[in-house]
């Protein structure tokens, strides 16, 4: 429930922005489609959540806006920004970068 | 753009917060609810889904806080909270905030007053002036010559002469200017009005321009002022507005000055008051109409060897220019000036002396002062003083904030264990130290400029021309500010730290059974008791030293019986030839000395603690100098039976007599220190003293040596001086002061004085008509005040720190009733216990005195020079102080002491 200690500090920016690419949602789908596509290995809580969407807001990567969801409910839903869409590659390329380096030390053993 | 959507966003978040958080709870409530469906739709019953959800959701609260910190504003948004509950606690416990606001207002407002003064004299660049930071003062510091001015302190003039090849000759600067040094008041007369009184002084053309001054109406001065004789005169805007209301037809008005008829032409910009910071002349005349205003003494000629230095001179230098520049060009023009100036007068070895005079350049931004010199040591003692009050009413808040943060600790607890983080805590206790602190200075601000004007009096004591108003100008705002926070951190922090230093559980526990508290935040009380001891004990004892100086200095040993004396000084200037003036001195003498009542009366050139000085450079028959100080001696012209009126005696030889006449042979009396020092053992009557520079030179024989007076100075030794009498020097006691020895109190002879002096020319200006106490009564003045706010402060300091011991040992006591009941179950006697309480106190205070001693030692170092007749580290002063702060104390201490030893061990017991 707690928030996901074991991603890597900014993981969780990444994935937001990796799953928003795909189509604007709002907070729990994100967090669904992040545990599915992870194939239940990444949950994560809303208290790691909602406080990354609001930083990201912040930042200018992602935009939200109300509109009535799947249960005919209001519900908050966040897109990308043209920013954000840049920050996706940069940020896909930074982390790509990131993992290969560990790999290159966890790997041999 | 992406920075005004981001603006947009945090604008929204901080004004429109509301509807902010509204949302956000309901996008955690969709979240919620969403997640109930999803468990429904799983198979739960509602019931269940609803609990499941929450235990899935978490902490909402926390992490609504959370998105509140990642939209940036909850900074700013809790700082509003926790104003607005500071403000509440601060108001549940009325009795605590007053007691704080009131003593930070005394303390920051005592501090403001006087950093205030400081500022002012010491600090303040000239107001009103153009880039003051440009400009740079020429003087004359060392004592080569022959020359007359005022001595206190290294000499700041120049003669006119010299500034003329200062403005002409300088490469580096890019203007010169002159100002006459002395601040003079004037009887002048607008139109056909009445005469009236002003000050002003003269200035240069260039004065305006050099300082980048200009006109509010009207004109100023130009460089052409310089060269021809123009009767214009420009007046300050605050005489302006006072003497005629602002109004625009003063231009163009005569105004009669001494002498001569001149017209105002411009009133300066608002703000400024001329060179001298602390004096606000209504007048600026041009100096080249010194002359017409003053005929008899023309100023703007010298005569070599003698110079008349009287002039102020700055220099403002070109951008690319240094002082040091500046200094050299100067000086190599100097030094041509000099040679040319003296010429063919001297030869030798005094030609050589004569030449040896350098100009010094200092930076001129903040003016030129005579309040600076004098009053610097004071103010700067004063202000570490009300700033050691300050600390230690911090030290006294502090230790009354440890008392409310252990009481407040359950509440505090409590807070932490649901889930505000220790740094969020801190923030909300730094934020009521804040409020107090603010408070506080706000009031200070009242305090402050309560307090400005007894301390603008106290300088004015010893300058009646001295003027400043109490401004929060941005330097004076800043430091309010910076002690109003810094007392905030000071007294607010160590608090805030104890008090959210726990672990939440224990204190909630400890809480419940009410054991005995943590000795580490008694630690920190007892720590801040003792520095406040040791703060006070510094001031207690330059507080005693300064105290024990004035005593001395007003029963300063004169040489003379200072008391039941007179001094009159009567303008002869106008009168007439040097007979005619010497015919007046003796007819005024004369008639003074037939008063009833009156038992002696003679006179004076330099009359007594004047403030003014004359001195020589002389030629001693038999002595050789050893080097270029001991070619000078103090010197005063003075009428027959000089020493008899005041009573010095004369231990060899004669006083001078009526005999002594413009034909009889020239003589001379010396003082004990002259004969130390030239005749050193030699018998020196008979011996010859010749002025180097005089017109003619006279040889004066000796006729007697008399004790050494003190006529100028309370302060320092008594220097070689020499006396001739009145009409064996011409020409040089143009403003004899009459000194009447009366019978009884003197002060009602003053007017049967006056009425005399206008019965022999009723056209005498009578420049001083005063008793020699009313004389001296400046001379200490500063050191009085000085003395009486160092006791002031001395006295609260001590009280603060009382009052902080008082506190921890009451505390003390009553977090530790049960180990004392349980001591005094066992037998332990009443005398045991109090004595175990005063034990404590001692060590509190020995640890307090050790460190203070090591500050005062300190201290007194600091007033070193402003001590007379007390050695800085007096032993005598250090262990009255030292007794005086052991006693209070122990009677501090008492109360708690007694309180314990009268425990009732079994209901304590009980109770417990």
């Amino acid at each position: 429930m707690s928030k996901p200690t074991d991603l890597v500090q900014g993981t969780l920016d990444l994935l937001i922005l990796r799953v928003l690419a795909l189509e604007p949602m709002h907070g729990l789908a994100i967090a669904q489609r992040i545990r599915q596509m992870s194939r239940e290995q990444l949950r994560v809580g809303q208290s790691a959540l909602y406080p990354a969407l609001h930083k990201l807001e912040q930042q200018g990567w992602i935009e939200a806006e109300w509109g009535p969801s799947e249960n005919n409910r209001r519900a908050k839903y966040y897109k990308l920004t043209a920013h954000g869409r840049k920050a996706v590659k940069t940020e896909t390329a930074e982390w790509e970068r990131l993992s290969a380096a560990i790999s290159l030390i966890v790997k041999p053993i | 753009m992406r920075w005004t959507k981001t603006l947009r966003l945090r604008l929204r978040s901080l004004f429109l917060s509301g509807r902010v958080e509204q949302e956000l709870g309901e996008e955690l409530q969709y979240h919620l609810e969403h997640l109930v469906d999803d468990f429904v739709a799983a198979g739960m019953s509602p019931e269940e889904a609803r609990y499941a959800a929450r235990r899935e959701m978490g902490a909402i609260d926390q992490s609504k806080e959370e998105c509140r910190d990642a939209r940036g504003v909850a900074l700013v948004d809790s700082i509003r909270q926790d104003l607005t509950y500071a403000l509440r606690a601060l108001r549940k416990s009325p009795g605590f905030t007053a007691v704080a606001i009131l003593s930070l207002a005394l303390g920051i407002g005592a501090n403001t007053a006087i950093f205030t003064l400081w500022n002012g004299v010491l600090r303040a660049p000239l107001s009103g002036v153009r880039n003051p930071e440009e400009l740079v003062m020429l003087s004359n510091p060392g004592d080569a010559g022959s020359w007359s001015g005022r001595t206190d302190g290294p000499r700041s003039w120049l003669t006119y002469g010299e500034f003329e090849q200062m403005r002409d000759h300088v490469e580096a600067f890019s203007g010169v200017m002159a100002s006459q040094s002395s601040l003079s008041t004037w009887q002048v007369r607008f139109e056909d009005g009445a005469w009236e009184e002003a000050s002003g002084r003269f200035v240069s053309g260039g004065f305006f321009d050099v300082l980048g001054v200009g006109a509010a109406i009207g004109r100023v001065f130009t460089a052409a002022g310089d060269r021809t004789d123009t009767p214009h005169v420009v007046i300050s805007h605050t005489y302006w507005q006072r003497r005629f209301g602002g109004r625009s037809d003063v231009l163009g008005k005569t105004v009669t000055i001494g002498k001569a008829a001149m017209t105002i032409i411009g009133v300066a910009a608002r703000g400024f008051i001329g060179e001298t910071s602390g004096q606000q002349p209504d007048l600026w005349l041009p100096l080249r109409m010194q002359p017409s205003a003053l005929p008899g003494q023309d100023r703007l000629h010298d005569t070599p060897p003698q110079k008349i230095m009287w002039l102020h001179v700055f220099g403002r230098l070109k951008p690319d220019r240094t002082p040091a520049q500046a200094g050299a060009q100067a000086n190599a023009v100097f030094q041509a000036g000099l040679e040319s100036f003296y010429g063919a007068a001297a030869s030798g070895e005094r030609r050589r002396q004569l030449l040896d005079q350098r100009l010094v350049i200092s930076p001129g931004s903040r003016g030129a002062s005579t309040t600076r010199r004098e009053f610097s040591q004071s103010l700067t003692a004063l202000l570490a003083a009300v700033g050691v009050v300050l600390l230690i009413a911090c030290a006294n808040l502090a230790n009354l904030l440890l008392a409310r943060g252990a009481a407040r600790k359950p509440e505090i607890a409590l807070r932490l264990s649901l889930g505000a983080s220790r740094g969020r805590v801190i923030r909300q206790l730094v934020t009521e130290s804040l409020t107090l602190a603010a408070a506080g200075g706000a009031a200070a601000i009242a305090v402050a400029s309560m307090l400005h004007p007894a301390l603008v009096r106290m300088v004015a004591t010893s300058h009646e021309d001295f003027r400043m108003s109490f401004e929060l100008d941005p330097l004076v705002l800043t430091f309010l500010v910076s002690a109003t926070v810094a007392a905030a951190l000071l007294f607010g922090a160590l608090p805030a730290w104890q008090a959210t230093k726990t672990d939440a559980g224990a204190s909630l526990r400890e809480q419940s059974r009410g054991a005995i508290g943590s000795f580490r935040q008694m630690r920190s009380g007892r720590l801040l008791v003792s520095l406040q001891l040791a703060l006070s004990l510094p001031l207690l004892v330059g507080a005693g030293l300064l105290a024990r100086t004035v005593y001395n200095l007003q029963r300063a040993d004169l040489g003379f019986p200072a008391e039941r004396l007179l001094l009159v000084r009567v303008d002869l200037r106008e009168a007439g030839s040097e007979t005619r003036r010497e015919s007046l001195r003796r007819e005024l003498l004369d008639e003074i000395r037939q008063i009833p009542g009156v038992r002696a009366a003679s006179f004076s050139q330099l009359g007594i603690f004047s403030g003014g000085e004359s001195s020589a450079t002389i030629e001693v028959e038999g002595y050789v100098p050893k080097g270029d100080r001991d070619r000078g001696s103090a010197l005063d012209v003075i009428g027959p039976g000089y020493f008899s009126t005041l009573g010095v005696p004369i231990s060899l030889g004669r006083d001078i007599l009526e005999s002594d006449r413009a034909g009889t042979p020239a003589v001379c009396v010396i003082n004990e220190a002259f004969a130390k020092q030239f005749f050193n053992g030699r018998n020196p009557i008979g011996m010859r003293i010749t002025p180097v520079f005089d017109d003619e030179r006279t040889a004066y024989h000796v006729v007697g040596v008399t004790g050494n007076a003190r006529t100028q100075a309370l302060r320092g030794n008594v220097g070689p001086r020499y006396f001739v009498p009145a009409p064996q020097r011409p020409s040089s006691a143009t403003l004899p002061t009459f000194l009447i020895r009366t019978a009884t109190d003197a002060a009602p002879a003053i007017a049967v004085v006056r009425k005399t002096v206008h019965r022999v020319d009723a056209a005498l200006p009578i420049l001083l008509a005063t008793t020699i106490e009313e004389q001296m009564a400046p001379l200490t003045a500063q050191d009085r005040t000085t003395a009486q706010l160092a006791m002031v402060f001395g006295c609260v300091a001590l009280a603060l720190a009382a009052i902080g011991l008082y506190g921890v040992l009451s505390y003390g006591v009553a977090r530790r009733t049960g180990e004392i009941a349980i001591r005094i179950a066992l037998g332990a006697q009443a005398g045991r216990v109090i004595s175990m309480i005063l034990g404590e106190t001692i060590g509190l205070v020995s640890a307090g005195l050790l460190v203070g001693g090591g500050l005062a030692y300190a201290v007194s170092r600091l007033i070193d020079s402003r001590l007379y007749g007390v050695a800085p580290q007096d032993p005598l002063t250090l262990a009255m102080a030292t007794g005086l702060l052991l006693l209070v104390a122990l009677s501090a201490a008492f109360l708690p002491a007694q309180r314990a030893s009268r425990l009732d061990p079994m209901a304590a017991l009980r109770q417990q």
